[in-house]
């Protein structure tokens, strides 16, 4: 009998002194950000979705529809079809299926050209069906999204740092 | 201790007069289950009896998927086995792939995967340590815990640019070198993270009632663990002192110096207590790490097109849970021939018939809760 009041007690002395935290926490600021209002800046590799890169002088896009990035893909999600020979071919089609993409960035990194990027901040991807998120070109290459940001593998031990977007509009973002 | 004891005496000498044992079904719908996986206990009032674990609704092919991909197609798939910890799976099946391609990869890139792999190793033993608190009705440790381990996630992020898959690893090191100022960033995260433990500790481990529902529940005697080659907390908690980090080292571990916390009695109290000191051996480990760590490339120079010789390989890794192993049979093309992933979790689990009968089925919860199943990797 006495050791189970005594027991009683001590649970709720343990409890007491675990409140005590509790409320100091009370008084600090929250971790939380509320989301549709605040956002949380991404870091610059925050991988997002996918868009093709041009090139800053000729204003043209890099990809030469070589294919090496649907091959590479796991879920087989990228299809391309292209025209012309050597480097003046182009892609005449590019679709990603957002769907199935699992954002692992091979595509990006076995790109030849760094025609493909995925760092490009925006995440809010939200569609009403499915074929919202299948991009095609004129997605992919859509005012603001290009050109991004760096080649996707930096000499080794080398600063990431974004280089200077100039004239195309997006701003860059710290790391 | 003794109440309890008594009040079970009474429970059970009371059952045996009026009840009769009944089975019933817990899951694959419940929320304590962590995720879907069935059991089948049998009941002797609030006494469980038996029980017969059911796996396998998860189940997706993941070694037959692995057969059908090349070698470097794989490693995304990995980070869907055990998805609080996938760095740690990435690893194990980088590691396997460079000992059957005999790949030596750079010096910065092993000190960096161990800095990730016990970051990782942090994360997910707060994620236990938050949703045991849950399992057990102490709902405050679980905001606490989640909030460094989404620090530990805004470290990962900013190396590969994912929060829970990174595939950040590749065959012959890691995809990229990490950010500019990342080490500092880890640095004060340790610098944040050591003064949590006493809280935790005041929170959960000082709590008498916490002490009261966990001690001497779920015991897993030490010759059971061996023999259902339990591994991981699960085996270091029955006293027995096996880690592969110190005796089958990967990787660079050997130079690094730690303590392997083990438990005495092998009940629940004993694999909670293991996963919360790890943590601070993980600490430990990192801060080693980032002091010795030297400059220099991350990714060894690997062909294209990656082809195995011919060969079998079998390569294991101390992953937050336990052994985590992977199989590859290599018949020298770009595809392995055979895949096959020794995963902890799933033989972790089916120690539990002999750890819950005799418990009472509110403590079936934290026996389950305290082997730390992700059920994506019991069932791949
Ligand atoms: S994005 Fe790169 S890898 Fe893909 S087709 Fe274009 S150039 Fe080739
Ligand atoms: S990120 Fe991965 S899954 Fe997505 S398109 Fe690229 S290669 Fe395919």
């Amino acid at each position: 009998m006495w050791r189970y009041l005594r027991d009683i007690g001590k649970g709720f002395w343990s409890i007491l002194l675990s409140m005590q935290i509790t409320l100091r926490y009370l008084f600090t600021r929250a971790v939380t950000v509320q989301y549709p209002e605040e956002k949380r800046e991404l870091p610059t590799r925050a991988l997002t979705r996918h868009v093709l890169t041009i090139d800053l002088e000729s204003k043209d896009l890099k990809c030469t529809a070589c294919d090496m990035c649907a091959r590479i893909c796991p879920v087989n999600c990228i299809y391309l079809e292209g025209e012309g020979k050597g480097k003046a071919r182009r892609a005449t089609w590019f679709i990603i299926d957002h769907n199935l993409c699992m954002y692992c960035n091979l595509c990006v990194e076995v790109c030849p050209f760094d025609a493909i990027s995925m760092w490009t901040g925006q995440y809010e991807l939200g569609g009403f069906s499915r074929t919202n998120l299948v991009y095609g070109l004129d997605t992919m290459t859509a005012d603001g999204f290009y050109p991004t940001i760096m080649t996707p593998r930096p000499p080794a031990g080398a600063a990431v740092k974004a280089p200077a977007a100039a004239g195309a509009g997006k701003q860059e973002r710290k790391g | 201790m003794t109440t309890v004891n008594l009040q079970l005496q009474q429970i059970k000498e009371r059952a045996a007069e009026t009840m009769e044992e009944m089975w019933v079904n817990m899951g694959p719908q419940h929320p304590s289950t962590h995720g879907v996986l069935r059991l089948l206990i049998k009941l002797d009032g609030e006494v469980v009896r038996e029980c017969i674990p059911y796996m396998g609704y998860m189940h997706r092919c993941h070694e037959k998927i692995g057969e059908n991909r090349s070698y470097v197609q794989i490693i995304p798939y990995t980070d869907r086995l055990d998805y609080l910890a996938s760095m740690y799976n990435n690893w194990a099946y980088c590691l396997g792939c460079e000992r059957l391609m005999e790949i030596q990869i750079p010096e910065r890139a092993e000190y960096l995967r161990i800095i990730i792999g016990e970051l990782q190793r942090i994360a997910s033993h707060l994620i236990w340590l938050g949703t045991f608190g849950l399992d057990l009705g102490n709902f405050t440790i679980f905001m606490w815990c989640f909030r460094e381990r989404e620090m530990v996630l805004d470290l990962f992020e900013a190396v590969s640019g994912q929060r829970i898959n990174y595939s950040f690893m590749r065959i012959g090191g890691l995809a990229l070198d990490v950010p500019e100022g990342w080490l500092a960033d880890v640095k004060a995260f340790l610098a944040w993270l050591k003064p949590r433990f006493a809280e935790y500790d005041r929170l959960s481990t000082d709590n008498v009632i916490w002490q009261k529902r966990i001690q001497g529940v779920g015991i897993l005697k030490p010759e059971d663990a061996i023999s259902y080659a339990a591994s991981g907390p699960m085996l270091r908690g029955s006293g027995i002192q096996w880690d592969l980090r110190r005796d089958d080292p990967y990787g660079i571990y050997d130079r690094f110096d730690f303590d392997i916390p083990i438990g005495t009695s092998g009940d629940v109290w004993d694999r909670f207590w293991v996963r919360r000191r790890e943590m601070e051996e993980s600490v430990k480990i990192v801060e080693q790490g980032l002091r010795d760590i030297p400059p220099g490339p991350v990714l060894a120079p690997v062909a294209k097109k990656l082809r195995a010789p011919v060969g079998d390989i079998y390569s294991r890794v101390e992953s937050p849970r336990g052994e985590l192993g992977h199989y590859l049979i290599a018949d020298g093309s770009e595809k392995p021939y055979r895949y096959k992933v020794r995963a902890p979790t799933f033989v972790n689990l089916s120690a539990l018939p002999v750890m819950l009968p005799g418990c009472l089925v509110a403590d079936a919860v934290a026996v389950l809760g305290s082997i730390d199943i992700v059920l994506c990797e019991v069932d791949r």
